[in-house]
């Protein structure tokens, strides 16, 4: 089983995010499982969600502790003290949404393999000013390989109808070919 | 064919409604139940619950008036609440049951106040345990949909209110693989609504629910008692049935590993999913762990947990409600079960996972191991012990 923690702020999709992986997972004949952390939250604050992969039925309902993969919607939640590096699995595998080149990345360093990508860059000239998460979701598709890009894209297209899920597909499968991996 | 969705816990609850069509859903909206009314509205609107009408009322007491006149005409009927709604129905619950009518209500189990709490725990619906109603307690998403037909099914056959409890956020928010059974094959499994031997018909008047003296009262509770017995009866023939129908047989517990286990760890809702995860990682490292789930927890299946416990060695109950002034309401069940046995297992209660706070792996492994070193000393802890509770975080 894979366990993942995805790390948010509120309004940037990523329980949306965490749903479509538990459907692009369905699409490949796996178990997901999406537990998101809802608080008494508002745009903007920190949100923590959570998704597990398997071949197996998913018995545990829990939150995420130890993490086999850190996705980072945001790099400046880590101003407020959120640490994306607790609790992590070894050889764990980061997603981050940044411009920066991965192998310069400093927080990069605690784990074995790095994915970044620009999603907000990639969502603005795919779609405009609408939440990164589709974007996050072919970069987590590319830099872990754990679920196929065509999965993701049907996924969303089931998600959301019509063109905004045509976009957001689109948006989806330009993040997975634009992502820098860095392995250590 | 059944589809295969990624479905939340709500939706799929939704989804179990759409299947079982009620003509009356009445409900007023609660945090974390309003995606299950909000959706049920949406397949009324669009016409994928045929004949069904959606009453808007003002609170949750006039939701399931509402849906107790409803089901005294005749028809299937369906509501939803969670926490302190739940607690405003309260006078209604006893309505419902006496009556014998056989809604079902999902609550997403939502702690009740003070302080105020939008996450779960089974504060609400242990509230209503001896309320006259079935209690489900669904682990998953599949359950909190499976449940709903079983629930219904087993409602009409004994003339009762079936709740059905999801935990609020781990499975009413939480998505996962849901496969969503075919209509034709529902309909096999759940016949049309036949009406009760009392109805509210205007050709015929009659009047219900009157004042009721001492000479019957007594006599009235007894049939109702009766219903629950007939009720536990039932449910593992019918919960083997829909197994026939759909592939996942389901019965009032569910015991694996329990004989000669070291620990056997009971709970219910989703905690038991993790339980079994937690059981089975610490029996790969050579510990004897055992699991009870409990699905049924109205009527209480005494003499199913008796058998499944009698031959373990320390039994550890985590209560997810807080049992306040004596200990947690499934920890008192599961002793009262256990002694009438000449030789019993160790038992030790649990308090956890309130107002939302995780019941994560950790916590259940030091259940075990809290639970391990009693026995190895020979005993079991005569308090509930409040497994998670943090020193020094409330001054």
């Amino acid at each position: 089983m894979k366990e993942i923690k995805i790390l948010s702020r509120g309004g940037q999709g990523a329980v949306t995010a965490a749903k479509i992986l538990v459907a692009a997972a369905i699409k490949e004949s796996k178990y997901g499982q999406a537990v998101p952390n809802f608080g008494q939250e508002r745009k903007g604050a920190p949100v923590y969600t959570f998704a597990r992969l398997d071949e197996e039925p998913i018995s545990t309902h829990t939150y995420v502790y130890h993490p086999h993969a850190v996705v980072l919607f945001d790099l400046f939640l880590m101003e407020l003290g959120i640490d994306p590096c607790a609790g992590l699995r070894e050889n764990a595998i980061l997603v981050a949404n940044t411009p920066v080149d991965p192998v310069g990345l400093e927080i990069g360093s605690s784990f074995a393999k790095v994915g970044c990508v620009d999603a907000w860059g990639v969502t603005k000239e795919i779609i405009g000013p609408v939440p990164p998460n589709a974007a996050m979701l072919g970069a987590f598709a590319c830099t872990t390989g754990w679920v196929g890009i065509d999965a993701v894209c049907t996924a969303i297209e089931e998600f959301m109808t019509g063109s905004k899920g045509e976009k957001n597909a689109a948006c989806a499968r330009a993040a997975y070919e634009r992502t820098m991996v860095y392995a250590r | 064919m059944p589809q295969i969705k990624a479905l939340d816990g709500n939706w799929a609850v939704a989804e179990g409604v759409r299947l079982a069509g009620p003509k009356v859903v009445a409900a007023y909206p609660i945090t974390p139940q309003t995606p299950i009314v909000e959706r049920v509205a949406d397949f009324i609107a669009d016409g994928s619950l045929p004949g069904a009408r959606y009453i808007a009322v003002e609170s949750e007491h006039s939701a399931l008036s509402a849906v107790v006149g409803a089901a005294l005409v005749g028809t299937r009927v369906f509501t939803a609440t969670a926490g302190a709604g739940l607690a405003l129905m309260h006078e209604v619950v006893g309505v419902a049951s006496g009556n014998r009518l056989p809604i079902v209500m999902a609550v997403a189990n939502r702690a009740l106040p003070s302080p105020w709490s939008l996450q779960v725990d089974h504060s609400d619906s242990m509230a209503e345990r001896d309320m006259g109603w079935i209690q489900l307690y669904a682990e998953n998403c599949q359950e909190a949909l499976d449940l709903v037909l079983l629930g219904y099914r087993l409602a009409e056959e004994v003339r009762l209110p079936v709740m059905l409890c999801l935990d609020g956020f781990y499975v009413s928010h939480s998505t996962e693989v849901v496969s969503v059974p075919d209509a034709k094959e529902v309909a096999a499994f759940l016949p049309a609504y036949e009406p009760g031997p009392v109805c509210l018909d205007p050709d015929c008047p009659l009047t219900i629910n009157q004042l009721t003296s001492a000479g019957t009262f007594t006599e009235i509770k007894y049939q109702h008692k009766q219903a629950l017995d007939q009720a536990l009866e039932l449910l593992p023939y019918l919960g083997e049935e829909f197994g026939t129908h759909f592939g996942r047989p389901y019965a009032p517990i569910q015991a694996e590993n329990c004989a000669g286990a070291d620990v056997v760890l009971v709970s219910l809702g989703s905690s038991a999913g993790t339980a079994r995860q937690v059981a089975k990682e610490l029996r790969e490292k050579g510990q004897q762990v055992g699991t009870l789930k409990v699905t049924s927890f109205r009527p209480f299946p005494k003499q199913a947990v008796q058998t499944a416990l009698k031959d373990a060695k320390s039994v550890a109950v985590i209560d997810r409600s807080w049992g306040l002034g004596s200990e947690g309401p499934l920890s008192l069940e599961v002793k009262a079960a256990l002694y009438t046995l000449p030789k019993r297992p160790l038992v030790t209660s649990y308090v956890a996972g309130l107002g939302g706070r995780d019941l994560s792996s950790d916590t259940l492994s030091k259940v075990v191991e809290t639970t391990m070193e009693l026995k190895s000393q020979g005993r079991s802890e005569f308090e509930p012990i409040w497994i998670d509770v943090k020193e020094g975080e409330v001054d």
